[in-house]
């Protein structure tokens, strides 16, 4: 199980910030989100989302799926960066 | 050196500090941005920035270490607050030192651009119509842009 948290936006859109995901690949984790709230896996999805492994930027959006994961990963998933 | 802080920081005390005991620079440029209570018009009553401690320094090391590359400057601070805060309170404090002030000027510069556009933070603005979460503004953008261009 991967630990998986969220930031900004997506926090609000989830309902939750961090919890526990099944899956061998940042692919398969996004699927298990997107199983239970659509919207959320969709922003998951977006070519802008950065998608953190274990402090590290692997990618972003779906274009980070193929990325394996091991048990006990910090996964994080960030909407754009902001300005203001 | 790059520093994540989670409560109130005092621009005058860590200026200086990057000033003391430095006899390699003769100039020091800092910028002290502080929480608006207004934007595009709406009142904000509160400012809340999210950060992922560990990763958002990585980053912002890296911008670092691209201003150093290019500028000529000695030293570079930029303390960034995180967590919930007042308007008015100040939210990053940025300070270069170089052997000539022009460095100094053009790498402050070019942190604060980059770190607005690149440096992960998720920023939410509270106010009497709500909540809502900030995009990235077109000036932000344009501001990066002609660093892409610029000598």
């Amino acid at each position: 199980m991967a630990q998986v948290t969220l930031f900004g936006s997506y926090q609000d859109l989830a309902g939750w910030r961090t919890r526990a995901v099944p899956g061998g690949s940042l692919g398969a984790i996004r699927q298990a989100v997107a199983a239970e709230n659509a919207a959320l896996g969709e922003q998951l999805g977006h070519p802008c989302t950065l998608v953190i492994v274990n402090e590290r930027l692997v990618g972003r959006g779906d274009g980070a799926d193929a990325h394996p994961l091991a048990e006990n990963d910090d996964v994080a998933f960030g909407p754009p960066v902001s300005g203001g | 050196m790059i520093r994540l802080a989670d409560a109130a920081i005092d621009p005058g005390a860590l200026l200086a500090e990057f000033c003391a005991g430095r006899t390699d620079a003769g100039a020091v440029v800092s910028f002290t941005g502080l929480t608006r209570g207004r934007t595009d018009g709406a009142a904000v009553t509160r400012l809340t920035l999210d950060a992922y401690p560990g990763f958002t320094e990585a980053v912002m090391a890296e911008i670092e270490a691209e201003a150093r590359a290019r500028f000529a400057v000695e030293d570079v601070l930029a303390v960034h607050r995180w967590g919930s805060l007042d308007i008015g309170e100040p939210i990053i404090f940025v300070a270069a030192a170089a052997e000539h002030r022009r460095a100094a000027f053009e790498a402050v510069d070019y942190l604060m651009d980059q770190f607005k556009t690149r440096a992960p933070f998720w920023k939410r603005e509270d106010g009497p119509d709500g909540a809502r979460w900030i995009e990235a503004r077109p000036d932000d953008h344009q501001a990066i842009e002609r660093w892409a261009t610029a000598q």
